[in-house]
């Protein structure tokens, strides 16, 4: 009863707190900084990309591969004595001294000096926070309200003719130890992303993209959604390999649009103290909807059809790895991981499907070795309810060689502001040990979350 | 003396030139385009405009494009061939709330409204 009642009162916390919070929104982070534009240019909810947030993301952080000629202040008439940014906008280009060549005239509003440094005119870093309050009917500490992460990141463009990305972890949840702190601590800081972006190398449309990256397989980067819980294909483990699709690793990649409508990406990634390499690859494609570069499908405006609307993204991966403990050189693991994605749109429908087969010789690393195949398969639709309100559901099923999960996972999402996003989330987990009996976790989570 | 009277002249004619196009009213969040002037069906269009498009962002940023010939944002050629892709776009952008009816009027005043800028 009291389960209930408490389920029940962070049910209508959720969903009253849309009446506490009311105005325009505008956000601020990073690339909201930069480009002037609101969260809601590239994200549904943030951190969810829409389909022009995934144009930019593919574009390393620039929008376009068109650059424009601003009017001269005579050619924009009207601009002159009501238009404050206007005026700005419309300045002539200015031409750095002694030098002709387009692609170092500093475009309308930017700083020559800066511009011809390469330098961005703001520090482009932002910080997100997030907070939980979570109920498990299993835990010592039933609600446990906590104070998770603060990351920090920072991303920018080096006059689109390079690009950087940055997060790194500067707080998570730590060991609580009541004799040492009244707090739990912090676990180490560490760098989860660092890499530069070599943006059309030598003026072909190939970029190449090096540093602590996560490899580029699945449609979605792992932060792509607007729920708690992370896609299980991207994130699930094998054994005591420490590897999944979404962790980073040193490695260089080479990327590319090909024809606006397919995208490819291959890279290799080199692990400390492997000598051998691991590999990847990519490729995807989109039918209907606005392509990869973010240019709008041709549309007749006099009559209608299905696919004004509708977009559908197939993408498949494939990643081939050796890890083997340095102490254990005998006891390598070979694995492998084939993915197959889709993600079809319609209106304020958005339904994502994503598959993923893998096979380990020896996760344990073991004398004897154990070889492990794994499936993992998702599947979750989301309806956005008016420009502020997403309601989720997915479904998971998780073999991973231990045991198979069930999962449920209903959730609802609200951005009371473009950069705070509450969510109400529930996840049932089932789960069939091989050999031995099944449990169910149910784990109810209303996470706070928020960006600066 | 030729040399100080012409380029005073040439200023002159830009700075007439500068209150020719588009009648704007005041900065900022406020800022809206003078609808006066406008013939008849492009009023009814810059009712749709001034409703449906600060839903999302102020008209500051579509009177400046309009002005200037260039997207703020994106840095990208604001012609009538992105007038439509922005018509589409809000088309398409799932809580617009405008139909195809409305795009296509909006589309139209700004396709008048480049026009009436450039004059």
């Amino acid at each position: 009863m009291q389960i209930r009642n408490m389920v029940i009162l962070m049910l209508a916390v959720a969903l009253g707190l849309p009446l506490l919070f009311t105005g325009t929104a505008r956000a601020i982070p990073a690339f909201t900084r930069q480009y002037k534009t609101e969260c809601s240019t590239c994200h549904t909810i943030y951190p969810e990309l829409n389909e022009y947030g995934e144009a930019f993301l593919k574009n390393s952080y620039v929008y376009s591969n068109k650059a424009a000629k601003a009017k001269t202040p005579a050619q924009a008439k009207g601009a002159g004595d009501s238009v404050g940014s206007g005026q700005e906008a419309a300045a002539e280009k200015e031409t750095v001294a002694g030098v002709d060549a387009p692609d170092v005239r500093t475009p309308p509003g930017k700083d020559p000096a800066l511009w011809l440094a390469a330098i961005p005119e703001m520090l482009p870093v932002s910080l997100t926070a997030s907070l939980n309050l979570a109920h498990n009917d299993h835990a010592k500490d039933k609600f446990d309200l906590s104070t998770r992460a603060l990351v920090l990141q920072a991303g920018g463009t080096f006059r689109d003719k390079a690009a950087f990305y940055t997060t790194y972890n500067l707080y998570s949840e730590g060991h609580y130890d009541p004799l040492v702190g009244n707090v739990p601590g912090n676990n180490n800081p560490d760098l989860n992303e660092l890499f530069f972006i070599w943006r059309h190398a030598l003026d072909t449309p190939i970029n190449v993209r090096v540093g602590r990256l996560k490899p580029k397989l699945s449609l979605w980067k792992s932060t792509n959604k607007t729920t708690i819980a992370s896609f299980a294909p991207q994130v699930y483990k094998v054994g005591s390999s420490q590897f999944s699709l979404d962790s980073a690793g040193d490695g260089v990649e080479v990327n590319s649009i090909v024809g606006k409508r397919v995208y490819v990406a291959a890279g290799v990634v080199d692990r400390n103290d492997q000598n051998e390499k691991e590999g990847y690859g990519h490729l995807s494609f989109k039918i209907g909807g606005s392509d990869f570069l973010g240019d709008e499908p041709e549309i007749d405006l006099e009559s209608d059809s299905v696919w004004d609307y509708l977009a559908l993204t197939v993408g498949t991966y494939g990643y081939y790895g050796r890890y083997e403990i340095p102490t254990l050189s005998n006891n390598a693991n070979y694995y492998y991981r084939a993915g197959l994605d889709a993600d079809l749109s319609y209106k304020r429908l958005r339904t994502r499907f994503s598959g993923v087969y893998g096979r380990d010789s020896n996760p344990l690393f073991a004398a004897v070795p154990n070889d492990v195949k794994s499936l993992v398969l998702a599947a979750e639709a989301e309806y956005l309810i008016g420009s502020n309100v997403i309601a989720v559901f997915r479904y998971e099923y998780q073999d991973d060689g231990t045991g198979i999960h069930n999962r449920c996972i209903p959730a609802i999402a609200y951005a009371p502001l473009q950069n705070t996003k509450l969510v109400l989330e529930y996840k049932n987990d089932n789960i069939s040990y091989h050999g031995a009996q099944s449990a169910t976790d149910r784990i109810t989570q209303l996470a706070l979350a928020f960006s600066f | 003396m030729k040399k100080v009277i012409l380029p005073l002249f040439a200023l002159l004619l830009i700075g007439s030139a500068a209150h020719a196009g588009l009648k704007v009213v005041g900065k900022g969040d406020n800022m809206r385009l003078d609808p006066s002037g406008f013939p008849p069906a492009m009023k009814a269009s810059y009712d749709i405009m001034k409703v449906k498009c600060i839903k999302c962002h102020n008209l500051e940023r579509t009177i400046v494009a309009l002005q200037t010939g260039v997207a703020p944002i994106s840095g990208q050629p604001f012609d009538r061939n992105a007038t439509k892709a922005y018509g589409v776009k809000m088309l398409r952008k799932p809580d617009s709330n405008m139909n195809k009816q409305e795009v296509k009027a909006t589309v139209e005043l700004m396709n008048w409204l480049l026009d009436e800028a450039n004059k």
